[in-house]
């Protein structure tokens, strides 16, 4: 089997990009040999921060034969009269490559052509790979590309070595000054010099002799036991260990030694997160956990850190170790000196710097925020009637969540906003619940973090969030495409996810909420600021359609995530206004759902979609029960009215039903009327030429139709029915 | 051990042999060497330009008061221009290190990615810190653009921090127990300069003779411009960069005010970069090989003389 490789021998390349270089290598070189017709059985990718490389097996000598048909001129042009062929005939056949009488006739429509019949003999493989590798070289580059010396080139670091292998030979081709070739190099310290390829099938082998584990994954595994182990030797557990820290070593390292240090026991006072944030986000270390650990914010550390060299020469860990330490002294020093030093300025006696913090041009400053917020804060605790023990730590919060922002911590690490404001706060004696929610309302931080633990830290984020959405959206910036900037999606994924899980028992009502602060913006974005301009700051009725629709869409992956079926979510979306109670959209999934489960259920929801599809528009909301002629039409009336009356219609009057529980006692009592719907259609017809005994047929119907439609629109489930 | 006076010694010869000038610190306040016309200026345009320097640098709201073992409002950067960057340009770095002393095989060396932008001076280029131990010594950039012109050749630039690379070499926590000579201390020379230069910046400069000096030097900066007197021009947008830092040091920027002023300065730099340039083509480019002035000085008279008229 024919195997080809290509390697990019690069400068070390950013961490992050990596992955997605290798994706797109392999895609388009991919598709590059689909479409020139070269097979191959498999591909892979490897890759180190100084290299990205592709192997592909199985790949034909040569491109595919093909066959193909070129028409000519119609017969009756293409000859004299004398049998000879015409110029005309004469160039076509030319053109192919062809002499005259090579040519075939065929017939298309009522006229006969000639016509050239060629067969295209493929390439050989070498030919073709060596116009598609540099080709796609371009194209994998990501986004911030550098030029370097006096090339032309663009990639995201410079291009130092290209290995270009076919099995055994070079593929060759030239990158601007770079010459393919079989040379590649082995670890840039440990094993500098050149390594020449005699086949693809030595590649791994031989980088791995010179201290370069090409295979990810392979440096991946190696990383995890390692560092397990170590920190078993410590006879603690690792932290961190899978999510983006690995990702990054592994993707910072071409040969991994987890190396283990130590610091001082005095700094375990500081808390655990100030520690993490330290060894984790500036320095690259997985920390070391005591074996039990308990939820205080301090004290489950133990004073080990790992860190992953990219040498494992024995002679050198002493030193590495003792830098590594040295370094981690320094910025836990650091912290420990901002962590102290802050503490001398109260949290509420920052306000001022608070009010120099833009938070976006525009919408005025951190502190206009936590003042328009603590405000809305106050309104929704009365709205709701938030009983006191959850409305005061609320507002609380909310004037102190932000202040740690201008901290000099938070300065330092920023990671950790949020959690520095919770521990100032703390030692200043504001309650448990105002700690724990200043530091759970940036929550969910992280894709996989969930939403807040507290339900106050959950009514601090959902307004946090939702300023910042509406925010951006005021000021004309809603995403567009793959580029999010300000992280809207996030933030809005977060705040469905929020008032879904963790307040449904309360009705938030996203519109009035976000209305609220519209009137503040439209204030701040006025042209010529003052209250009484008459311009308008932005067009609120497109915005709110704008954010509408944005949150539906998340609210849509939410509920189908939930395990909602797709007919049912779109049911009930279509039905109400889903943003001003998002628990009850939720309330109402569920009972459209459960009416599915049973032979009864359907046999509702199958009156429900017949009513719902004769229905119009225009059909009236009234109508007069004496206008009633035929026996199945007031049997139909009697009916709803003994399963109604008694709770839900009393003086006739329709009540609306609000929670899980109502909504699955209405659908209980329709499901006795289905039969009466189903006779009814069947004997009457509805859409009676007669206005009259139409417009009361459809307002008995529509009587019915209300407590349908309350929950869900029932058409959009008709195709759920058996 | 390698004292601070030796360390630049050391680098001064290893450039040298690698063909750099080596030229004495720029007399005017920058906030980093990048700052400095032989980094900034030198690297428009199509000549070849290789230089190292020891420059001080001033950041006014990074001062402690002496109290921080490794953070200073004035300290050293030891700046390396590469124009254009040699293929073996990290090899020929890491060579930079032996010769300090430091045997990478002994040591955990890695470049991790790190870009830079200075939205002041309308620059960009991108790179790697380079940490030893976990340490981050240098940083290390491929010029891409400055004074908003592209570079062309891209240049290297290799910034040493002198203070933290020593500390490592002497193995000390404190900047201010490096050993500048056998006998005399960092300390000795700079740490009283940190605690009188912090009151300085934070509580005892007048915040009205340091408003009136950045708007002296941005009037001073915008005539000689006028002029076409490249480096006075400089001078003063340097002059402009440094009283707007010590007027953040005392917080007495509003924050429409503060981008307000960055952007003024980034406009001076602009011009300042383009009227260098001008300079350049009007001299025909004299450190470019003879052979190929002609042709670069066309190349560029076309693009940003006659483009302007």
């Amino acid at each position: 089997m024919t195997k080809y490789l290509l390697e990019i021998g690069t400068e070390e390349l950013p961490a992050g990009q990596i992955e997605e270089s290798c994706t797109r290598l392999e895609e388009n070189f991919a598709s590059e040999l689909r479409e020139a017709n070269l097979s191959f059985s498999t591909m892979k990718t490897l890759s180190t921060p100084r290299r990205l490389t592709l192997i592909i097996d199985g790949l034909g000598d040569k491109q595919e034969t093909i066959s193909k048909k070129v028409k000519g001129p119609p017969v009756n042009k293409a000859f004299k009269e004398d049998g000879s062929a015409t110029p005309q005939a004469e160039g076509f056949a030319a053109k192919n490559g062809l002499k005259v009488d090579q040519l075939d006739k065929e017939e298309y429509g009522k006229e006969v052509y000639l016509v050239a019949n060629l067969t295209i003999e493929g390439r050989a493989a070498a030919e073709v790979l060596a116009e598609i590798a540099p080709r796609v070289i371009h194209q994998i580059s990501g986004e911030r590309l550098m030029r370097w010396g006096d090339c032309e080139l663009k990639f995201v670091r410079p291009i130092r070595w290209i290995v270009s292998l076919l099995d055994n030979r070079v593929v060759n081709f030239k990158l601007d000054q770079i010459a393919a070739g079989q040379t590649t190099f082995g670890h840039r310290i440990l094993a500098p010099g050149e390594i020449k390829l005699g086949h693809v099938d030595e590649y791994v082998e031989k980088l791995r002799a010179a201290k370069v584990l090409v295979c990810p994954q392979e440096r991946e595994d190696l990383i995890r036991t390692q560092v397990s182990e170590i920190a078993e030797s410590v006879l603690g557990k690792a932290r961190q260990l899978s999510g983006p820290l690995l990702q990054e070593v592994v993707n910072i390292t071409e040969w991994p030694q987890a190396i283990v240090g130590k610091f001082a026991e005095d700094y375990l006072t500081l808390p655990d997160t100030l520690l993490e944030t330290v060894m984790v986000h500036h320095q690259r270390y997985f920390p070391v956990e005591k074996p039990k650990t308990t939820t205080a914010t301090t004290g489950n550390l133990l004073p080990y850190f790992i860190t992953i060299s990219n040498n494992d020469t024995p002679s050198a860990v002493s030193e590495i170790t003792q830098g590594n330490e040295r370094v981690l002294r320094a910025r836990l020093a650091d912290g420990k000196f901002f962590f102290f030093d802050d503490q001398k300025t109260k949290l509420s006696a920052r306000k001022d710097r608070l009010g120099q913090l833009t938070f976006q041009q525009g919408l005025g400053s951190y502190l206009d925020k936590t003042n328009r917020l603590t405000k809305l804060a106050n309104k929704l605790s009365e709205k709701l009637k938030l009983e006191a023990k959850i409305a005061v730590p609320f507002e609380r919060t909310m004037e102190l969540c932000k202040l740690d922002l201008v901290t000099n911590l938070v300065g330092e690490l920023t990671e950790l906003q949020g959690y520095v404001g919770a521990w100032y706060a703390e030692l200043e004696g504001e309650p448990p619940e105002v700690v724990q929610a200043i530091a759970s309302h940036y929550s969910p931080r992280f894709t996989h973090e969930g939403i807040p633990a507290d339900v106050v830290g959950r009514f601090v984020a959902l307004l946090d969030k939702l300023d910042h959405v509406v925010g951006l959206f005021a000021l004309g910036k809603k995403p567009s495409g793959s580029s999010d900037p300000f992280a809207l999606r996030r933030n809005a994924q977060g705040l469905v996810d929020i008032i879904m899980d963790g307040l449904n028992e309360f009705k938030i009502d996203l519109e009035w909420l976000s209305d609220e602060l519209l009137d503040t913006f439209e204030v701040m974005l006025a042209h010529d600021g003052g209250e009484k301009s008459k311009k308008k700051a932005f067009a609120r009725e497109t915005v709110k359609a704008d954010f509408a629709d944005f949150i539906s869409q998340r609210l849509r992956g939410k509920l189908l995530d939930k395990g909602f079926g797709r007919e049912i979510v779109e049911a009930v979306l279509s039905n109400g206004n889903p943003l001003n109670d998002l628990a009850d959209t939720v309330a109402r999934c569920r009972s459209a759902e459960k009416l599915f489960k049973s032979e009864a259920g359907i046999t509702t929801a199958r009156a429900g979609v017949r009513i719902g599809n004769i229905l119009k528009s225009d059909s009236p909301d009234t109508f007069n029960p004496g206008a009633l002629t035929e026996p199945v039409e007031k049997e139909l009336w009697k009916n709803f009215n003994e399963q109604f009356q008694s709770k839900w219609e009393k003086n006739g009057e329709y009540r609306r039903p609000t929670n899980e529980q109502e909504y699955d006692e209405v659908l209980a009592l329709l499901a006795p009327l289905a039969p009466h719907v189903d006779k009814f259609f069947e004997d009457v017809m509805v859409n009676d030429p007669d206005k009259a005994k139409r417009d009361t047929r459809h307002g008995l119907l529509k009587r019915i139709d209300q407590y349908y439609s309350v929950i869900a629109s029932f058409p959009k489930l008709q195709p759920l029915l058996p | 051990m390698l004292t601070f006076q030796q360390a630049i010694q050391t680098l001064n010869q290893f450039w040298d042999r690698r063909g750099c000038l080596i030229l004495q610190a720029y007399d005017t306040e920058k906030g980093a060497s990048t700052m400095n016309p032989g980094t900034f200026l030198r690297v428009i345009g199509p000549e070849p330009w290789n230089m190292a320097v020891t420059d001080p640098c001033r950041r006014p709201t990074d001062g402690r008061y002496g109290e921080n073992p490794n953070r200073l409002q004035h300290y050293f950067q030891y700046q390396v221009i590469l124009k254009p960057s040699p293929d073996d340009v990290q090899d020929i770095y890491l060579d930079s290190l032996r010769a300090l002393g430091v045997d990478p095989t002994q040591h955990d060396i890695r470049f991790v990615e790190d870009n830079w932008a200075s939205p002041t001076l309308d620059a960009w280029g991108v790179g790697w810190e380079v940490w030893l131990d976990g340490l981050e010594v240098t940083q290390f950039t491929y010029f891409q653009q400055a004074g908003g012109l592209e570079v062309k050749p891209v240049a290297a630039e290799i910034t040493y921090g002198l203070e933290r690379l020593c500390m490592y070499l002497q193995n000390v926590d404190s900047v201010y127990d490096l050993m500048w000579n056998d006998t005399v201390k960092y300390g000795e020379l700079y740490h009283h300069n940190e605690i009188e230069q912090s009151r300085y910046n934070f509580e005892e400069s007048d915040p009205e003779y340091v408003t009136r000096l950045f708007e002296m030097a941005h009037h001073q900066a915008e005539t000689l411009i006028e002029k076409k007197l490249v480096m006075p021009a400089y001078e003063q947008v340097l002059k402009c960069s440094h009283n707007f830092n010590l007027m953040d040091a005392r917080g007495i920027l509003g924050r429409d005010e503060r981008m307000g002023n960055i952007l003024k300065i980034r406009k001076l730099a602009l011009k300042v970069a383009l009227c260098y340039l001008e300079q350049r083509i009007e001299m025909g480019f004299p450190l470019l090989p003879e052979a190929q002035r002609e042709a670069q000085v066309k190349l560029y008279r076309d693009r940003y003389l006659t483009a302007k008229k």
